[in-house]
C-alpha cells in the first residue's frame, strides 16, 4: 500500500490507509469506494474530483463516519478514528465538519439563520440551551465571519438566495472550530458570481483559522484555482494524484487526460483538442481487480483485464494507477 | 445574412401575490439564418422567460406579454393565433429542455415519443414515421433497437440525446436549447455537445443555445448575447465580447470564473447581488454593483449602443477597444 505520497507522516492531518466502503445490492456489492489512500496535510487543501457515481461523496461522508466503513484504516491527527465508538465520535464531530451541495436542501425550512447556526453549539454543549446571550454572541460573531448581514439573523432559508444559504452552512461547519472540513460541492447549485464570493470566502477563513480541507467537486477550473492537491476518482478508485500545476500541465491517466480535454475554455481563441471519451460511467458492482476504465478507455490493452494497475509515482508527487506507467 | 428570428422591445411580467416581477424589460435579439448564438447570463436574468415567449409557452393569468414583437419570417409569435402556433412550435422552431429526466414521458417508450412528434407534424402514416423516429435515433448516436425502451431504462446522457432527437425531429429553422448539458457530467457534456456541433454542420438549423457556462458559448456558438436583470447589457460576434469585453457586468462574469487555462490566485467576484426584480432599481440595473459606476448611473437608465461591428452595449462608459 502506497503512503500519502511524498508527505510526512507528522504533518498530516488525514492519513487514509485502504478505505473501503461497499453497498449491498441485490447484483452484489457497489464497490463506491475501493481501496483509497491519501493523506492531507494540516493547513492544506485536496481537492477530489469525478463524474457522478464515482465515489468521491461517498468518500468524504465515509472519512466522517457518516457511512460506517467496510475496511481501511482513517487516522486522524493520529488516530484510528474507523474504530470510534458513537460517544468518542460525538467528540470527534466537533473536529470535523461538513458542508453540503446544495444549499436549499440542507437546511431545515423552519428554522431561522440563528437557530440553524447555534443548533451544533447547543448539541455540543458549548452553550446552555437557555444561555440566549451567549448563544447570540456567537452567532453574531459567525455570521460576522462569514459576511452574512446580521439583519437577516431572523430570516428563515427561503426569504434568502443561494449564496447566502451557503454562508449560513459555513458558519455553521465553522460554529465548533473545526480543525477539517469536507467541502462537498459547496459551490455547485451557485452562479459564477456568487461562487467566486464563496471560493475566496472559504480561502480567506483557511487562512485565519488554519483550515484543513477535503473539497470535492465535478468543476475542474474550481479544484485547480482551490486545491493543493488532487486526486481524480473513477468508479470507486483513485486514478491519479497529483498537484494542481502537474496534473494540469502532464496529466498521465487516460481518464485525466480526456476528462480535462472535455472541459469547454472560456476563450474563443483556446481551442483544445478534444478526446472524446465512448460509453458512459457504470456503477462498479461486483468488480474484479481489473481497470475500471477498460470500457472507455482509449488506450486500452489486453494487460489491463488481467490486473489491477498498482499507484506509481511518477514524478514526485505525481501519482498514477495505470498499467501504461508499470516499469 | 437573414434574420430569421428577430425580437423586438420583449417586455414580460408575472403577475403574483408578492407583486410584480419584471421578467423582461425590452429585450431585442436578432438571430440569423444558420447561427449558433448563445444567451448567457445568470439565475433569473430572464433567459427562459425569453426562450418560452419565443414558443409561446408563458402562461396567463400569472405571466403576460406587455409589449414587443417576436418576428419568426412573416408572422408575429406573439399575435399569431393558436392554429398557427400549434404548426411552428416543436415544428420549425423546437426546444430542447434542460432536465431530460422531466422532459420525457417516463411510461411511453422514447421510439414512440419521437414518432409522436413526426406523426403530428408530419401527417405521415404510422409506420413512416416510426421508421423515420428510427433514423432520428440513429442521428443522435442511439441505434434502433433500443426504440422500445422506456427512459427510465437511459442514462442523462442518453435522455438528452432522445429529447434532442424529438427536437430535430421535424427539421426545425430554430432550435432553441435552453442549458442543454447542464444536468450531464463533464466528459458525457462533451460527447452532446460535439454531436450537437455536427447534426449542425449538416443541417444549418439557427440555434439558441441558453446557458451560464461561458466556455460553451465561446466554443460553440458565433454571437452571443449577454442577459442581465431581464436586460441585454451586451450583445455581438463571440471573439468581440469575449476580446473587446465592453460591459462592465460581462467582463465580472468573465473575471469571476476559475480559469483552467492560467494561473490567478484570488477570484475576482462581481460584488453584492442581482437586483430584486420586483423593485429593479433607477437607472442603470447593475450600478449598484458595478466598479466603473457614478452618480449619473443611478439616475439615467442606459441605451443600448452600437460601439463596433454588430458589437452593442447598454453602458455609457464603455468604449470600443
Amino acid at each position: 500500500m502506497t503512503e500519502g505520497g511524498a508527505m510526512q507522516k507528522g504533518d498530516a492531518l488525514l492519513d487514509v490507509r485502504g478505505l473501503k466502503k461497499y453497498f449491498a445490492t441485490p447484483r452484489g456489492p457497489l464497490q463506491a469506494v475501493d481501496d483509497v489512500s491519501f493523506s492531507i496535510l494540516k493547513g492544506e487543501t485536496l481537492g477530489v474530483v469525478g463524474e457522478s457515481g464515482c465515489g468521491k461523496s461517498t468518500l468524504g461522508r465515509t472519512i466522517l463516519r457518516l457511512y460506517e466503513p467496510t475496511g481501511g484504516e482513517i487516522f486522524f491527527d493520529g488516530q484510528d478514528i474507523a474504530s470510534y465508538d458513537k460517544k468518542r465520535l460525538k467528540k470527534l464531530r466537533t473536529e470535523m465538519q461538513i458542508i453540503f451541495q446544495d444549499p436549499y436542501s440542507s437546511l431545515n425550512p423552519r428554522m431561522t439563520v440563528s437557530q440553524a447556526i447555534a443548533a451544533p453549539l447547543v448539541l455540543q454543549g458549548i452553550f446552555k440551551k437557555n444561555d440566549r446571550l451567549g448563544i447570540d454572541a456567537r452567532v453574531g460573531e459567525l455570521m460576522d465571519l462569514v459576511g452574512l448581514a446580521r439583519r437577516f439573523v431572523n430570516s428563515y432559508p427561503h426569504e434568502l438566495d443561494g449564496g447566502r444559504r451557503q454562508r449560513i452552512g459555513i458558519a455553521r461547519a465553522l460554529s465548533l472550530k473545526p480543525k477539517f472540513i469536507v467541502c462537498d460541492e459547496p459551490v455547485s447549485a451557485l452562479d459564477v458570481s456568487i461562487q467566486a464570493q464563496i471560493l475566496n470566502l472559504m480561502q480567506d477563513l483557511q487562512g485565519e483559522f488554519g483550515l484543513t480541507y477535503m473539497f470535492i467537486t465535478h468543476d475542474m477550473s474550481v479544484v485547480k484555482h482551490i486545491s493543493d492537491d488532487i486526486m481524480v476518482m473513477y468508479m470507486g478508485r483513485v486514478v491519479e494524484r497529483a498537484k494542481p500545476g502537474s496534473l494540469f500541465a502532464a496529466p498521465l491517466h487516460p481518464y485525466t487526460r480526456a476528462l480535462l480535454s472535455a472541459i469547454p475554455i472560456a476563450d474563443p481563441d483556446v481551442k483544445i483538442r478534444k478526446e472524446i471519451l465512448k460509453g458512459e460511467i457504470s456503477s462498479p458492482v461486483n468488480m474484479g481487480p481489473e481497470c475500471r476504465f477498460i470500457g472507455r478507455c482509449p488506450d486500452f490493452t489486453p494487460a489491463c483485464i488481467d490486473k489491477a494497475a498498482e499507484e506509481k509515482e511518477v514524478e514526485p508527487g505525481h501519482f498514477v494507477s495505470c498499467v501504461k506507467y508499470d516499469a | 445574412m437573414e434574420n430569421i428570428l428577430e425580437i423586438r422591445n420583449l417586455r414580460v411580467t408575472f403577475h403574483t401575490d408578492n407583486g410584480v416581477v419584471r421578467a423582461l424589460n425590452g429585450v431585442d435579439l436578432k438571430l440569423r439564418d444558420g447561427e449558433t448564438l448563445g444567451l448567457v447570463g445568470e439565475t433569473g436574468a430572464g433567459k427562459t422567460t425569453l426562450a418560452k415567449s419565443v414558443m409561446r409557452l408563458i402562461s396567463p393569468p400569472q405571466g403576460r406579454i406587455d409589449a414587443g414583437e417576436i418576428l419568426f419570417g412573416e408572422v408575429d409569435i406573439l399575435k399569431a393565433s393558436q392554429a398557427d402556433m400549434l404548426s411552428i412550435r416543436g415544428n420549425k422552431i423546437s426546444m430542447i429542455f434542460q432536465d431530460p429526466m422531466s422532459a420525457l414521458n417516463p411510461v411511453i417508450t422514447v421510439g414512440e415519443q419521437i414518432a409522436e412528434v413526426i406523426r403530428e407534424h408530419e401527417s405521415l402514416p404510422s409506420k413512416e414515421a416510426w421508421d423515420k423516429a428510427l433514423k432520428m435515433l440513429s442521428t443522435v448516436g442511439i441505434t434502433a433497437d433500443r426504440a422500445g425502451d422506456y427512459p427510465h431504462q437511459f442514462s442523462g446522457g442518453m435522455k438528452q440525446r432522445v429529447v434532442i432527437a424529438i427536437a430535430l425531429a421535424c427539421n426545425p429553422t430554430v432550435l432553441i436549447a435552453d442549458e442543454p448539458t447542464t444536468a450531464l457530467d463533464v466528459t458525457i457534456q462533451a460527447q452532446v455537445l460535439e454531436m450537437m456541433a455536427e447534426l449542425k454542420k449538416k443541417t444549418d438549423t439557427a440555434t439558441i443555445i441558453i446557458t451560464h457556462d461561458l466556455g460553451i458559448v465561446a466554443q460553440m456558438c458565433e454571437s452571443v448575447v449577454v442577459l442581465y436583470a431581464g436586460e441585454v447589457v451586451e450583445s455581438g460576434p463571440v471573439r468581440d465580447v469575449f476580446k473587446k469585453t465592453a460591459h462592465p457586468y460581462t467582463i465580472g462574469l468573465l473575471g469571476a470564473i476559475p480559469k483552467i487555462h492560467l494561473d490567478e490566485h484570488r477570484l475576482h467576484p462581481i460584488h453584492g447581488l442581482m437586483p430584486d426584480p420586483m423593485a429593479p432599481p433607477e437607472g442603470c440595473s447593475f450600478h449598484e454593483r458595478c466598479d466603473f459606476a457614478d452618480e449619473s448611473c443611478a439616475l439615467n437608465h442606459p441605451e443600448l449602443r452600437i460601439i463596433g461591428d454588430s458589437h452593442s452595449v447598454r453602458c455609457p462608459k464603455a468604449v470600443s477597444r
